[in-house]
């Protein structure tokens, strides 16, 4: 159930036995079906999830009902409205589950409880952070600079399984395009090769 | 729509599991029956269908898997019968609540359950008492969290009624 969980902290930090037990016991094992909520917008993120198995999406939804894909996460990857967990306003977001899904739950009080009891949890999410923003920057220079086939193409290169396991309308979506736009640009590319 | 709670209901053919799981129906959650004996769960399902329509039940077999998609555990089983289930959902209750009821006086019933389930907020019900009980004496707690957890459920659940029911 922590195997992933732990193999991913490990590449960053090194928890010893005595530590790994202390952080099991803030996280809330939970498992979510396919098409279930974990957060709906309006409604405050009460946890930051690691996935352990299956895909969520986060999204939000626009004044034409439009759906906006913002994050994927499969496994060994984080979930959740960062803002909304660390503030406790509604969220702007939705997060639902792609595939049925294991999750490892933590909240707020208890990220914060586990910071002081395992400093080297701190240095963690510290590396995580930081990760998180460049990948943000990123994604955010990709949006506003790149054309659409550029966009695709940094998503083959970047998360070549995630293309594999989710829909065309979705990665559509997350990239800001339109599903027959997609379908094009993947024609042309299978047509150049 | 609001976010659905799963509530996994661990003895739901017992008469207050059974009582209960049709009170909860008609609220904001997900129910998950489940019982040792998995007897009288398809009965249970069919009756909560026929009452709430929209209800969201399903039934699952193994007690592990139950607790594991729940975000509350209502156990409604003796709590003779607690211990072998307790040590199967013990990994995945962790940071949950567990709601026991207490059908008998049992001494201590609160320090054992918090000592089996250290990291799980424990709230126990004494359905034992007559309908006229107070909730302050009906309810025991581990922790702030579990009460505040309590208090949102009892607003939904009406325990006179259902102690009245199961005592017809």
């Amino acid at each position: 159930m922590f195997d992933l969980f732990f193999t991913h902290i490990n590449q960053k930090v090194n928890l010893s036995e005595a530590e790994q037990q202390e952080v099991k016991t803030f996280f809330a094992p939970k498992k979510l079906r396919k098409r279930q909520y974990l957060l709906q917008e309006g409604e405050p993120c009460k946890y930051l999830v690691f996935v352990e198995k299956g895909v969520l999406r986060s999204y939000n939804v626009d004044s034409k009902g439009v759906e906006h894909i913002i994050h994927f996460a499969m496994e060994g990857w984080w979930m959740g409205d960062i803002y909304s967990f660390l503030s406790g306003d509604p969220s702007g977001y939705n997060i639902d589950a792609i595939e049925d899904a294991e999750l490892l739950m933590i909240t707020l009080d208890g990220f914060e409880q586990m910071m002081v009891k395992v400093p080297r949890m701190e240095r963690y999410f510290r590396i995580l952070f930081q990760n998180n923003i460049i990948s943000k920057e990123r994604r955010l220079i990709s949006s506003i600079s790149y054309t659409a086939e550029e966009k695709y193409l940094r998503l083959v290169e970047s998360s070549p399984e995630l293309l594999q396991r989710i829909p065309l309308n979705l990665v559509a979506s997350y990239l800001g395009i339109t599903p027959e736009t997609l379908s094009r640009i993947r024609k042309k590319l299978t047509q150049k090769k | 729509m609001a976010l659905r709670q799963t509530i996994a209901i661990i003895g739901a053919s017992e008469q207050y599991g059974a009582a209960l799981a049709k009170a909860l129906s008609a609220g904001p959650y997900r129910l998950l029956l489940m019982d040792p004996s998995g007897n009288g769960l398809a009965q249970l399902q069919k009756a909560i269908a026929c009452e709430v329509p929209q209800a969201d039940v399903e039934q699952l077999t193994c007690c592990r898997e139950a607790s594991w998609e729940a975000d509350l555990i209502l156990f409604a089983l003796p709590f003779s019968e607690r211990n072998h289930l307790i040590n199967q959902m013990q990994e995945v209750v962790t940071r949950k609540t567990v709601v026991f009821i207490l059908e008998q006086p049992q001494e201590n019933a609160l320090n054992i359950l918090k000592q089996q389930l250290p990291y799980s907020g424990i709230i126990t019900i004494a359905m034992y008492l007559p309908a006229s009980a107070a909730d302050s004496e009906r309810l025991g707690f581990s922790d702030p969290e579990a009460r505040n957890t309590a208090t949102k459920l009892l607003q939904n659940i009406r325990f006179n009624e259902i102690i009245q029911s199961v005592n017809q």
